[in-house]
Formats: C-alpha cells, sequence, structure tokens
C-alpha cells in the first residue's frame, strides 16, 4: 500500500474523529472551528486516498 | 408520531429508490462496459453475470420510484381538502412531482420494453446491456435535478442539485457494495472478481460524501440550525467516515489477503468485525438519508441515538441469519462450463 493512501486512511479517521470531538465544543461555546478543521482533514484525506498510484 | 409527516416518508422512499436506481444503474454500466472491453478474457463472463444480477436493485428501486410518487401525487391533494394548509415548500415538491408524471410515464416505458427484451431475447439483451443501464442511469439524474429544481439559478439551487445526487454515490453505492459482497460470499471466484471493486466503490462512496459536504457548505450559514437533528446526523457522520475507514483499509486488505490465499476463510476474528463493521455502514448511510427527510421531528439526542443503536444490532442479527441460511450461488447454465474451464486452468 502507498504511503499516500495510507495517509489519507489516517487523515479521514482523524476527520471522524475531530467531527465528533467539535459537537460538544459547539454545545458549549458556539464556536465551528473545529467542525471546519474536520471537513478540511476530510478534504485532503479523500484527496490522497483517492489519488494514489 | 415525533412530528413525522407520511408524505416526508414518501419523499425518502422516492430519494432511496432514485439512489437504488442510479447506483445499480451506474455500476452495471461500468461492469458490462468492462466486459465489452476485455472480450478475449474469460474472466468477462464473471463481469456479464454481476451485470446481470444488478437489475434486481434497478428494478426494484424503480418500482419503489414509481409508488412512492403515486401515493404522494395520490394523497397529498388530500391534505389540502382536509383545510390543512400546504407550506410554499411543499406546494413546490407537489408541483414539481405532478409535472414529472409524463416523464415517469415514458421511464416505465423503458423499464417495461427492457424487461420485455430481456425476457423475449435474452442474448440480444445482454449484448446491449450497457446502453439499458446507461438510459436508467441519466434517467435517475434526470429526476433526482427535476424534482428539486426551482426555477432558478442560485446558490440554493446548486445545494438542492448536490445534495440529491450525491445519493447515488454514497448511499446507492453502499448499498451496492453490500450486495455484491452478499452475491459473492458462496463462491470464491465471484470474491476474487468482486473483492477487489470495493476499493473503487470505497472512493466513489467517499467522493460522494464530498459533494454533499460542499454543496452544504453553500448555504451553511442561511440554514444552519443546532437542534438535536443537527447534533446527532453530524454523529452519525462522524462515525461513518472512521467506519468506512476501517472497512476500505484494513478490512479490505484482509479480504484480498484471504481470497490471494485461494479462497481462504478470513480468521473468525475478522469477519465478525467486518460484520459489525458492515451493519454500521448501511445503517448511518440510511439513517442519515432518511433523517434528513424529516424537518420537525421533536426526539432528544439521546432518543436519536437509541433508536440508531437499535437499529444496527437489528442489521447485524438479519446478516447473522443471512449467513447461516444462505443458499448457494447458482450461475446460469451457460456460464458454469466457463467458469469451471476458469478454474481448471487458471493461466
Amino acid at each position: 500500500m502507498t504511503d499516500r493512501k495510507y495517509a489519507g486512511e489516517m487523515l479521514l479517521v482523524a476527520a471522524g474523529i475531530v467531527l465528533l470531538l467539535s459537537l460538544p465544543i459547539i454545545v458549549l461555546t458556539g464556536s465551528f472551528f473545529m467542525w471546519v478543521i474536520a471537513k478540511a482533514f476530510y478534504a485532503v484525506g479523500v484527496a490522497l486516498f483517492v489519488f494514489n498510484k | 408520531m415525533f412530528g413525522a409527516e407520511f408524505s416526508e416518508f414518501l419523499l425518502f422512499l422516492r430519494q432511496f429508490g432514485l439512489a437504488l436506481v442510479g447506483a445499480s444503474s451506474l455500476w452495471g454500466f461500468v461492469f458490462t462496459r468492462w466486459t465489452r472491453h476485455r472480450p478475449v478474457e474469460k474472466d468477462c463472463l464473471v463481469y456479464d453475470w454481476i451485470g446481470m444480477k444488478l437489475l434486481l436493485p434497478l428494478f426494484g428501486g424503480a418500482l419503489i420510484v414509481l409508488l412512492s410518487w403515486f401515493f404522494f401525487t395520490s394523497l397529498i391533494p388530500a391534505y389540502a381538502h382536509e383545510g390543512i394548509a400546504l407550506t410554499p415548500g411543499q406546494e413546490l415538491i407537489r408541483g414539481r412531482s405532478e409535472a414529472a408524471t409524463p416523464y415517469l410515464i415514458a421511464w416505465g416505458a423503458i423499464l417495461l420494453v427492457g424487461m420485455a427484451w430481456k425476457i423475449a431475447r435474452p442474448g440480444f439483451f445482454s449484448k446491449h446491456m450497457e446502453w439499458f443501464y446507461g438510459a436508467n442511469l441519466i434517467s435517475a439524474f434526470f429526476f433526482m435535478i427535476f424534482f428539486v429544481y426551482q426555477g432558478e439559478v442560485s446558490k440554493e439551487q446548486v445545494f438542492y442539485i448536490g445534495h440529491s445526487i450525491h445519493s447515488i454515490f454514497t448511499l446507492g453505492t453502499v448499498l451496492m457494495l453490500d450486495f455484491l459482497f452478499l452475491i459473492s460470499q458462496t463462491s470464491s471466484i465471484l470474491k476474487q472478481h468482486i473483492y477487489p471493486l470495493f476499493s473503487v466503490l470505497s472512493k466513489v462512496i467517499l467522493i460522494g460524501l464530498g459533494i454533499d459536504f460542499l454543496s452544504v457548505a453553500l448555504i451553511f450559514q442561511e440554514a444552519i440550525q443546532l437542534t438535536p437533528k443537527f447534533f446527532f446526523m453530524q454523529t452519525v457522520v462522524g462515525i461513518l467516515v472512521i467506519n468506512g475507514m476501517l472497512l476500505a483499509g484494513p478490512i479490505s486488505r484482509r479480504m484480498m489477503h484471504s481470497i490471494r490465499q485461494n479462497g481462504k476463510q478470513m480468521p473468525h476474528s475478522w469477519e465478525r468485525i467486518a460484520d459489525i463493521s458492515g451493519a454500521i455502514s448501511i445503517s448511518s448511510w440510511g439513517t442519515i438519508t432518511f433523517v434528513d427527510f424529516f424537518h420537525n421531528l421533536t426526539l432528544r439526542y439521546i432518543e436519536f441515538v437509541a433508536l440508531y443503536f437499535i437499529l444496527v444490532c437489528s442489521l447485524f442479527v438479519l446478516h447473522a441469519f443471512w449467513q447461516r441460511f444462505r443458499g448457494q450461488v447458482f450461475l446460469p447454465q451457460e456460464y458454469r462450463h466457463e467458469v469451471k474451464d476458469i478454474l481448471v486452468n487458471p493461466s
């Protein structure tokens, strides 16, 4: 398995975890910063996972 | 019940049916076209057989779409007669459903002609099956866009279109992945051909979810509401992203390893993990699509989570029963000789 695909998998798992962790942050502070970070992780993770040799 | 309307349930069924039609047409087209590009290889017979099998979810999805459209256009006028006012959104939805009537009739004719060809001239149908799948794929995209088209070009319109068509790449493709997994279980030859496809399907699912994220970003500021439904949906999205990577990563690699060992079964622990992961996958995608169609649900967050957990457990138990009592895969007679030849002469 290529390094890029492996990095993509890790980033996508991180995206899911950060998304889940962002929810209590939204409830407590109203801030969507972590939620946006999760989406950014997702975008990069998908790119690495999909576009690999 | 719980703030849910029957009309919303019918709209969910319509979307579910279109996702099923779209995904089965997409992958049916891919597999049957793949066959045509590799005419001299015996492997293509397996993809041809898979292409035929995908007619089942295609016709099943079409039936769901047509029945839900029929009940929706029949029942919604009854609400107005009872003195219940329609919201502008409901009027638009009802209007689009009625306007779709001639196109749905045309699509129904395509399906009937295809079915008649398959029965009357199966060889001809088999040779040109990709065109039938292509026509249905175009139809699925057309109806998904038609039902949400508001007559103006705006970011809301782009959101509705993206949010609608992504179901083909996400929920629909997840259903295809599960369908292909189930039909491959009793044949090592099918496993050898189907398992390598899971990587491609997983990538399409990830891209489909990305399409939805992008379309939501267009209307996020106006549409965001911090309700129990929002937090529950985000929870399920987080779970399905993590679970999706488990399926597309370690579990997929384990499955490929098992077929490289001449169809040797995966270790029991990995099989159990795969079963749980599969149940989480299909229930998560079904849940977020289902809940999305109900705008006034009165459930609390913990109630949402409890129902979701019950659904995951139920699907896991159902799958366990299926595994226990499944029958053998019956390949059509004309394929058995060639498949046997592949087994005897694997070169």
